[in-house]
C-alpha cells in the first residue's frame, strides 16, 4: 500500500503486536474454544498484513477461505468434544514440554540469526533489472489473474 | 529493515506453530497449529513477493495454492477427528493404540 512512512510502520508494528499476542494466547490459554477465537485474531491479523504488502488478492482469500472457512470448521470440531476432561489432568510443566520449549527456542533463535545475517538488499539490487514499465497501471489482482491464466495454467488444471 | 522484521515474526509464528504441534494433546488443536505453520510460511511467500517480485508475483500465486491446500487439509482432518471422537467418545493422541484391539 502506498501508506506514507511512519503511518506504514506504525500500522506494521500494531499488527505485529497482534499477532505475537495471538500466538501466546493459541499457545498458553487453556479452554479451547479460547485458543481457537485467539487463532481467529491472528488470522485476521494476517490478512491485514498482506493488504498492507500490497497482495489485495491474497488478503480476500485469506480473509474468507481461512477466518471463514477454516476457523469455522475448527470451532465445529472443537465444540463437539466434551471440554470438561481437559481440565482435570492439566499439568503445566513436564519434561517433555520443557525439552519442546527448548529446541523451539533454538529453532528460532537459529531462524532470527539467520534472517538478521543474510544481505537482502543485495538480492533486491539485482532483480531491480526485471522491471516490466506498464506493469504499474494494472492492479495487483489483475496481474495475478494473468499470470495464472498464462504461466500457471497447468498447475491450476492440477485442482480438477 | 522491514523485510527483516516481518520475517522474524514469521519465524515466531512458525515456532509457535511446531511446539504447539508436538505438545498438543487434543487433536483439534493439533490441526489449529497447523494452520499456524501453513500461514507462517504464506507470510514468507507473500513478503518475498512483494519486496522481490513486484512484476511477476510468483509468491503470491503459490500462495494461492497453500491456502487452497489448507482448507483441504483442515476439512478432511476434522472429518477424521469427528470420527474418531464418535467411535471412541475421547481425542487424547496418547490413547491412539488403543484402536489396535
Amino acid at each position: 500500500m502506498d501508506l506514507p512512512g511512519p503511518i506504514h510502520d506504525f500500522l506494521l508494528v500494531f499488527l505485529g503486536l497482534g499477532l505475537v499476542l495471538g500466538g501466546l494466547g493459541v499457545v498458553l490459554l487453556t479452554n479451547p474454544i479460547y485458543s481457537a477465537f485467539s487463532l481467529g485474531l491472528i488470522l485476521v491479523c494476517i490478512s491485514l498484513f498482506y493488504i498492507l504488502s500490497n497482495s489485495h488478492f491474497v488478503a480476500a482469500a485469506q480473509l474468507v477461505i481461512y477466518v471463514g472457512a477454516i476457523n469455522v470448521l475448527i470451532l465445529f470440531a472443537m465444540m463437539f468434544m466434551n471440554g470438561s476432561e481437559y481440565y482435570k489432568d492439566f499439568n503445566l510443566w513436564t519434561i517433555a514440554k520443557g525439552l519442546t520449549s527448548l529446541v523451539c527456542t533454538s529453532i528460532l533463535v537459529s531462524l532470527i540469526t539467520t534472517i538478521l545475517d543474510t544481505s537482502w538488499y543485495g538480492i533486491i539490487w539485482t532483480t531491480r533489472s526485471n522491471q516490466i514499465i506498464e506493469q504499474d497501471l494494472i492492479s495487483n489482482s489483475q496481474q495475478i489473474g494473468i499470470h495464472l491464466a498464462t504461466d500457471f495454467f497447468f498447475h491450476l488444471n492440477s485442482f480438477q | 529493515m522491514m523485510l527483516e522484521h516481518i520475517l522474524v515474526l514469521s519465524a515466531y509464528l512458525f515456532s509457535i506453530g511446531i511446539y504447539g504441534l508436538i505438545t498438543s494433546r487434543n487433536m483439534v488443536r493439533a490441526l489449529m497449529y497447523l494452520e499456524l505453520i501453513l500461514n507462517a510460511v504464506n507470510i514468507n511467500f507473500v513478503t518475498f513477493s512483494d519486496f522481490f517480485d513486484s512484476w511477476q508475483l510468483k509468491g503470491n500465486i503459490f500462495s494461492i495454492f497453500v491456502i487452497a491446500i489448507a482448507a483441504t487439509e483442515a476439512a478432511i482432518g476434522s472429518a477424521i477427528v469427528s470420527s474418531i471422537y464418535c467411535n471412541r467418545k475421547s481425542t487424547r493422541i496418547n490413547q491412539s493404540t488403543l484402536l489396535n484391539k
